[in-house]
């Protein structure tokens, strides 16, 4: 059993981790260089040309896709993790559920192969 | 189980059978293999005195009646969908592998012995549909559909759920038998966050068949989804959605009738009255039917109101007229709409004469909405009703048959659009897959109406 | 008593981020908001004892979820997006009256429940209360357990479902043969 103590050495790093960003930024903030900068001056240097348009396009649908895969696998792998910390204690019974569950999505995920969708041009 | 097992293979086979290129055999494979579970189903007929699967799942003759009458309304939507999803895109299977799926978690629907059960059946449904109506991918108003659908169907599982949440937390358990035990133990001092879980419940399950005030996205989804799966959607996923909630109310919740009749009684009459109302002014013909959808779940709600011994039997023959008479609307719809492209009132005009058995048979389905003697929506709505006297409801079948009039006038524009109007259409070709379905839906609607007897004491 | 400051610091940050993400203006400001409200309440459920709960929580929502809507709002054109901001100017127009309706009943049902049940006084929290302290069992251990065993259907039919979202996002996203 673990109780929420356990976790503050998390709490810990996460603050650490804060602290350290926030110091970081804070100093070079102070003691860098000061520059002037002007609206000219921040925008994106294109060889001298005019800015066109905006370049957040819309992509194509395919990194969806990969997207949505990668989540639904997400959610495999985490009903895989209680069952594999009881690995020993389930035997072959719980071999045999665990293989049904993954068997139906592997078979989903050879539909997924087959119908080409991650395929890339 | 065996009938879950089956549909489930079934839709993987059908899966794969499409990725195989073959497209000929998935019509009669996905019906074969339905009417394969049918039987299967059947066969259980009281063989199950207990739950199985640690009481997961209890198969009894509910569940068998519910199933079966699913499983039915399916074989006859595949029938009618011959060359349609052809249309769509190339890609059939799919299509077959979600309704399956869909299938598969209505049957879990009307089985579920344990709240996690009815959890993770209605989402295998609702997401399937979320997919289904969405099938149409160029077409804006099918993508608007499945986002309507999508949004609120997200929504309402977020209430069902809390609520699920909240009656566990007051009884320690998912499975029905034991919830209903926490309320017979204690006839006062259940815990409020019993009856908080309960109303959310309510909600969720209102948001769900599409019982006003919670029945915002039905019109526009029905409108916008294809129409055979707006068939599908409005048959089988209602009749599921009435069996999860009359099998949760009749086993757990009976003995809190005081408690949740009055928030059920306002919804219904409310239902009744927005559908009914509503649809008189409609001008398109699968808007009508949309709104009619949420009159009808009005009335079935009336049997959940009136929980007793006669609500199954009254749901249940309820739910078979309503979904023979609505495959059959839906498939003259689909015949109308193919040869004239648009989906108004005006398109039947003249049907009568171009097309007798296609208008005799709308006309016999329009009949049974209404509920005109003879046919088996008067036997449904007989049922229903007398479920309600029998508690002594009598102002609310009052009210109900001020509605059953008001449905009259709308059901009756099309039978007069179809005999008194006339218009030079041509014929309409009926291919022989539609003749059956129609046929079938014909005979049943008139046996049930003429012989209610067969299926009036099931349970 | 620290654990009580620091679970209120965590609802806190939970509450007020959340309310940021639905409040703010930018789409994208609210994606990063929602990693604040996802961890502070992965926090909670740790304080709550359910650590499983709270490992879920990050993988699939912070790791999974969040970094496919990060997706969807990067890689989506900025002129629709623009759109959005655009429309929803008016606070309390007529397509919000239906939302606010729901919401604030929903607030009070759960405000009632709060106050008027009495955690304490459940049955099964009093007889767990004398087990807490007797428990070694971790919690991972007893959700594979329930899985495997009682739960062992449901479990199954899970993989159905993700079978069923995996062809039918693979079919709504995937191209079109010839031309989309």
């Amino acid at each position: 059993m673990s109780a929420p103590v356990d976790y503050l050495p998390i709490i810990m790093q996460l603050l650490v981790a804060l602290g350290f960003v926030a110091l970081t930024m804070g100093i070079t903030h102070l003691i860098g260089p000061k520059r002037k900068t002007t609206d000219v001056k921040l925008t994106a240097f294109e060889s001298g040309i005019e800015v066109i348009g905006n370049a957040r396009q819309p992509f194509s649908i395919k990194y969806f896709v990969v997207a949505i895969l990668f989540v639904l696998f997400d959610v495999e792998v985490i009903f895989m993790y209680p069952w594999a910390v009881n690995f020993r204690e389930f035997g072959l019974n719980g071999l045999i559920e665990m293989f049904i569950f993954m068997g139906t999505l592997l078979l989903g995920f050879i539909y997924v192969i087959k119908k080409k969708a991650l395929e890339w041009d | 189980m065996s009938t879950l097992i089956v549909i489930s293979i079934l839709a993987i086979v059908v899966l794969y059978l499409g990725l195989f290129k073959a497209k000929q055999a998935l019509l009669p494979i996905s019906v074969l293999g339905l009417v394969a579970a049918l039987a299967l189903a059947i066969m259980e007929w009281n063989s199950n005195a207990a739950p199985i699967f640690s009481g997961m799942m209890h198969f009894d003759n509910f569940a068998v009646a519910f199933s079966s009458i699913c499983i039915i309304t399916t074989i006859l939507v595949f029938l009618l969908s011959k060359n349609y999803f052809e249309k769509i895109s190339d890609n059939v299977a799919e299509y077959y592998t979600l309704i399956l799926f869909a299938l598969s978690g209505i049957i879990v629907m009307v089985s579920y012995h344990n709240l996690s059960m009815l959890f993770v059946g209605l989402e295998i449904m609702s997401v399937s549909l979320y997919i289904l109506a969405g099938i149409k991918r160029k077409d804006f108003a099918s993508n608007e559909a499945a986002l309507k659908y999508f949004l609120m169907g997200a929504f309402s599982t977020g209430f069902l759920l809390f609520g699920i949440a909240l009656i566990y937390g007051a009884s320690k358990s998912f499975d029905l038998a034991v919830i209903a035990q926490y309320v017979i133990d204690r006839p006062t001092g259940i815990d409020p966050i019993f009856y908080v879980g309960l109303v959310l419940m309510i909600v969720g399950l209102c948001f769900k068949v599409g019982a006003a005030p919670f029945h915002f996205w039905t019109p526009d989804v029905y409108e916008g989804a294809p129409t055979l799966i707006t068939a599908f959607m409005s048959t089988v996923v209602k009749i599921a959605g009435f069996a999860a909630f009359l099998r949760l109310f009749s086993i757990c919740f009976a003995p809190l009738q005081d408690f949740w009749m009055p928030t059920l009684l306002v919804i219904t009459i409310l239902t009744l009255f927005v559908g009914n109302i509503t649809a008189l002014y409609q001008t398109n013909f699968k808007r009508m039917l949309a709104f009619s959808s949420i009159s009808h779940a009005g009335y079935m709600l009336f049997a959940i109101v009136a929980l007793g011994a006669a609500s199954t039997n009254a749901i249940f023959i309820y739910a078979a007229a309503y979904a023979v008479s609505s495959i059959t609307a839906f498939a003259v719809l689909m015949l109308v709409k193919a040869k004239t492209g648009s989906e108004n009132f005006e398109d039947f005009n003249g049907l009568a004469k171009s097309n007798p058995f296609l208008a005799f048979a709308l006309t016999v389905a329009m009949l049974s909405f209404a509920g005109i003697p003879l046919t088996a929506g008067f036997i449904g709505k007989f049922f229903v009703f007398n479920a309600a006297l029998a508690q002594y409801h009598t102002w609310l079948v009052a009210i109900a048959v001020v509605n059953a009039i008001i449905g009259v006038f709308y059901y009756f524009k099309v039978i007069v659009a179809m005999y008194f109007k006339d218009n030079q259409t041509k014929q309409i070709a009926t291919p022989a897959y539609f003749n059956f379905v129609l046929g079938v839906s014909l005979i049943i609607t008139l046996v049930l109406g003429i012989y209610p007897s067969f299926i009036t004491n099931l349970f | 008593m620290v654990e009580q400051i620091v679970f209120y610091v965590f609802a806190a940050i939970a509450i007020l981020s959340g309310v940021y993400v639905v409040a703010s203006q930018n789409l994208v400001r609210s994606v990063f908001m929602f990693f604040v409200t996802l961890l502070s309440v992965a926090g909670l459920y740790v304080f709550a004892l359910a650590d499983f709960v709270a490992l879920t929580q990050i993988v699939i929502y912070v790791g999974g979820v969040l970094v496919m809507l990060l997706f969807v709002f990067m890689l989506s054109s900025k002129d629709s997006l623009d759109n959005i901001v655009n429309l929803k100017k008016e606070a309390l127009s007529a397509n919000r009256i239906p939302a606010t309706i729901i919401t604030i009943a929903l607030l009070v049902i759960l405000i009632y429940a709060i106050l008027l049940a009495d955690f304490e006084q459940l049955d099964w929290i009093k007889s767990n209360k004398l087990l807490i302290e007797k428990a070694q069992t971790s919690n991972v251990h007893n959700i594979g357990v329930n899985i495997m065993g009682r739960f062992l259907l449901p479990f199954e039919l899970i993989s159905i479902l993700l079978m069923m979202t995996l062809v039918g996002a693979a079919h709504l996203a995937r191209k079109e043969p010839n031309n989309d």
